[in-house]
């Protein structure tokens, strides 16, 4: 009774293995997914997810149980996802013995000056050494010292292929993909930014799915996650991608390093 | 029948492992675009027909506070296509992305059963197709700014990574009256420049007001009875009160960190040191005992350096030392002179005032002294004070007014730490020396 038993499900086995691990010999030009690596959803449905999130981590009922609306900071606890609970109650700043004159002017009509236009420091190759302003004549400027160590050469996997794809065609994709990044500036950590995202490719170059690698980080800083969501929106507004149809198992992964240092 | 299995694992084990490595095609991608995100903000839908202002009113706050950081791109309401029921349901995100956003905010205003005023807000990533943050708040009705004060440091945090400011306050000298006889008064004010009050009266001289890191109290110089001294002001209470009893006159105050003491310089016979003053036990410590002047103090954040300035070198420059006073090292060492340093809450970078040609600039500085780069300059521009998450500083600027160029018109500015996106600070009167609050608790 045992025997044929684990020889069923021995046999189920091999088979479904065969199919999954195996295929990619009977028809090699199918591309596989090797592992599930789906990170970011390209469609959800928000309904669902919404009712699948976990319970807010913060529980605020506790922190914010004692309505005590005499207290003075006013505490104002986020709920965090679930839109069920309302909060703390507030109440306004200490109300004030003067009164508050009306204000006349409009703040926010003050030109954006996106480009520096006065002098500036020698502008140098690209627009882009100029996110951060300075005002000071260039001879004074220590210049932007220590670079960290060079990432791997990007062509260097590639090139080992005989068909490869060429120079030029992974340029094409790379600025297609910089035409959509919008660079984090100024932020504090911005000098130690380097997000690995790896990417499946369709064969009609529409973007599969995209994994951020590091996604301890991903939880643990916040602008870690702000400026690798910027670059997961740069892919996504880029695709379907500029690559060669012709040379799709050259692409069909990709690895795309995000490093604004050179901005910076 | 074990040999069977055996035998099924090696031949998995042989599939699994040769399995062919698949290329990877890897490119770095070093550039990107300086441009702010675009961000659609329609209004925000009344249900149950009620609080059809608030509606408006609190996106259009919203909408205000993310335009002036420059880091936003608040999209046109015109080029909207979904409608704002169906958006409140869920939005069609094809339609968002079609017209280039690429995060959206939604939100609902009602009224809780206990009269409360309730705001609801989602933000949505509009590629991702996914909600970002889900968040309800409610309050008492006159009470809404805060509310959109608070949901727009929600969102700037989730785009920016970084802490936001929006819900924070303003601190300023407000002044009034011709340059001879000036009219100074205490004011306060949110950092957008609404819920707007004086603090004091104006009989006395005061100057260089800051904040206590429980926003609770403010430091600061006055001149009463002609006597200038540090006095400390409770912003609950307006009660006033002088800080210690010192032999000579106590200027540039400031907490520290941890709200405990004040550091302050003091000036006896021609002579200025940095002095800490314990407000609990009121013990005094002295960090400096040079000839040379020592003043404007500045902790970092964490409380274990302190900057000032110092003209122990022949020239006014920053120096930086160990909160107990020990290991002074100076930071800046280019022509000109520097005042007013003040850290950063984020710790990475000093903010100054520099003089140097006849023209004042206001600039940033690595701690370590590298990476100086002055952002904004005038015939008169001092007083440097940081946005509670280190990305905006406050200042003023001097200009003469007048036929004769007698007159003085001072108002308050910000600028991002980038050196773009300066904008004037609107204030009823004329304004300096303002100084940023933390985030409100």
């Amino acid at each position: 009774m045992t025997a044929p038993l684990i020889f069923s499900l021995v046999f189920h086995l091999a088979v479904f293995i065969t199919l999954t691990v195996g295929l990619p010999y009977v028809r090699p030009k199918v591309p596989v997914v090797q592992e599930a690596i789906t990170v970011e959803f390209i469609q959800s449905d928000n309904k669902e997810q919404k009712q699948k999130k976990p319970p807010p981590k913060k529980n605020n009922k506790p922190q914010s149980a004692p309505k005590n609306t005499a207290e003075k900071p006013p505490s104002l606890k986020p709920v965090e996802k679930p839109i069920e609970k309302p909060d703390a109650v507030k109440k306004p700043p200490p109300k004030n013995p003067i009164t508050k004159p009306k204000i006349a002017e409009k703040p926010k009509t003050k030109p954006k000056k996106k480009e520096p236009p006065k002098k500036e420091t020698v502008q140098q190759e690209t627009q882009f050494s100029s996110l951060l302003k300075n005002l000071q004549e260039s001879e004074n400027i220590t210049k932007q010292e220590e670079k960290p160590p060079e990432l791997p050469d990007p062509n260097a996997t590639a090139s080992s292929f005989a068909n490869q794809i060429s120079a030029s065609e992974i340029s094409a994709v790379k600025e297609q993909i910089q035409g959509f990044w919008i660079v984090p500036s100024g932020a504090k950590n911005a000098r130690n930014l380097v997000i690995e995202t790896r990417i499946m490719v369709n064969p009609d170059r529409t973007v599969r799915s995209i994994q951020v690698v590091d996604s301890m980080r991903m939880s643990r800083d916040p602008f870690f996650r702000a400026a690798a969501e910027s670059a997961v929106r740069a892919i996504r507004q880029a695709s379907p991608l500029e690559l060669p149809p012709n040379k799709y198992e050259q692409w069909n992964l990709l690895v795309l390093f995000f490093d604004p240092r050179d901005m910076l | 029948m074990k040999k069977i299995l055996f035998t099924l694992f090696l031949l998995l084990s042989f599939l699994a492992f040769s399995a062919p490595a698949k290329a990877e095609l890897r490119i770095n991608i070093n550039k990107g675009q300086a441009k702010a995100t675009p961000i659609a903000i329609p209004d925000f839908y009344a249900k149950g027909n009620e609080k059809q202002d608030l509606a408006r009113e609190v996106p259009q706050l919203i909408r205000e506070n993310l335009e002036r950081s420059g880091l936003f791109e608040i999209m046109d309401q015109r080029s909207f296509v979904q409608d704002i029921p169906s958006l409140s349901q869920k939005p069609r995100f094809p339609e968002w992305k079609a017209i280039g956003a690429h995060a959206l905010v939604s939100g609902t205003v009602s009224r809780d059963s206990d009269g409360k005023t309730r705001v609801e807000f989602r933000l949505w990533d509009v590629f991702g197709y996914k909600q970002l943050i889900g968040t309800a708040y409610s309050t008492t009705p006159g009470n809404w700014r805060r509310i959109a004060h608070i949901i727009s440091d929600e969102i700037y945090k989730r785009i920016t990574g970084e802490e936001g400011y929006y819900d924070s306050r303003i601190v300023y000298i407000s002044e009034d009256g011709p340059p001879t006889k000036r009219i100074k008064r205490l004011a306060i004010m949110d950092q957008d420049g609404q819920n707007h009050r004086y603090l004091t009266d104006g009989s006395s001289l005061v100057l260089t007001p800051r904040f206590s890191p429980n926003s609770q109290t403010i430091t600061y110089l006055s001149y009463y009875r002609n006597k200038p001294r540090v006095y400390l002001y409770d912003i609950n209470t307006g009660r006033q009160e002088v800080l210690g009893d010192f032999p000579g006159m106590t200027f540039a105050p400031r907490f520290s960190p941890d709200g405990r003491k004040v550091i302050m310089s003091m000036s006896k016979n021609g002579n200025s040191d940095i002095y800490t003053m314990d407000l609990q036990t009121k013990k005094v410590v002295r960090l400096t005992s040079e000839p040379s002047i020592e003043t404007a103090p500045s902790y970092a954040p964490d409380g274990k350096h302190i900057v000032f300035e110092s003209d122990r070198g022949g020239t006014q420059q920053l120096y930086v030392m160990d909160q107990n006073g020990g290991n002074v090292h100076r930071i800046t060492f280019e022509k000109g002179r520097y005042a007013n340093p003040v850290w950063s809450p984020r710790g990475d970078i000093i903010a100054f005032t520099k003089m140097k040609g006849g023209q004042f600039f206001i600039g940033v500085i690595r701690p370590d002294g590298s990476g100086e780069r002055l952002i904004t300059t005038a015939y008169h521009v001092e007083g440097p004070s940081w946005s509670p998450n280190g990305r905006v500083l406050t200042y003023f600027k001097e200009r003469p007014t007048g036929p004769k160029k007698q007159g003085r018109s001072a108002k308050l500015y910000t600028i991002d730490l980038t050196g773009y996106n300066e904008r004037m600070l609107p204030t009823p009167l004329d304004g300096s020396d303002p100084a940023w609050s933390p985030l409100n608790k």
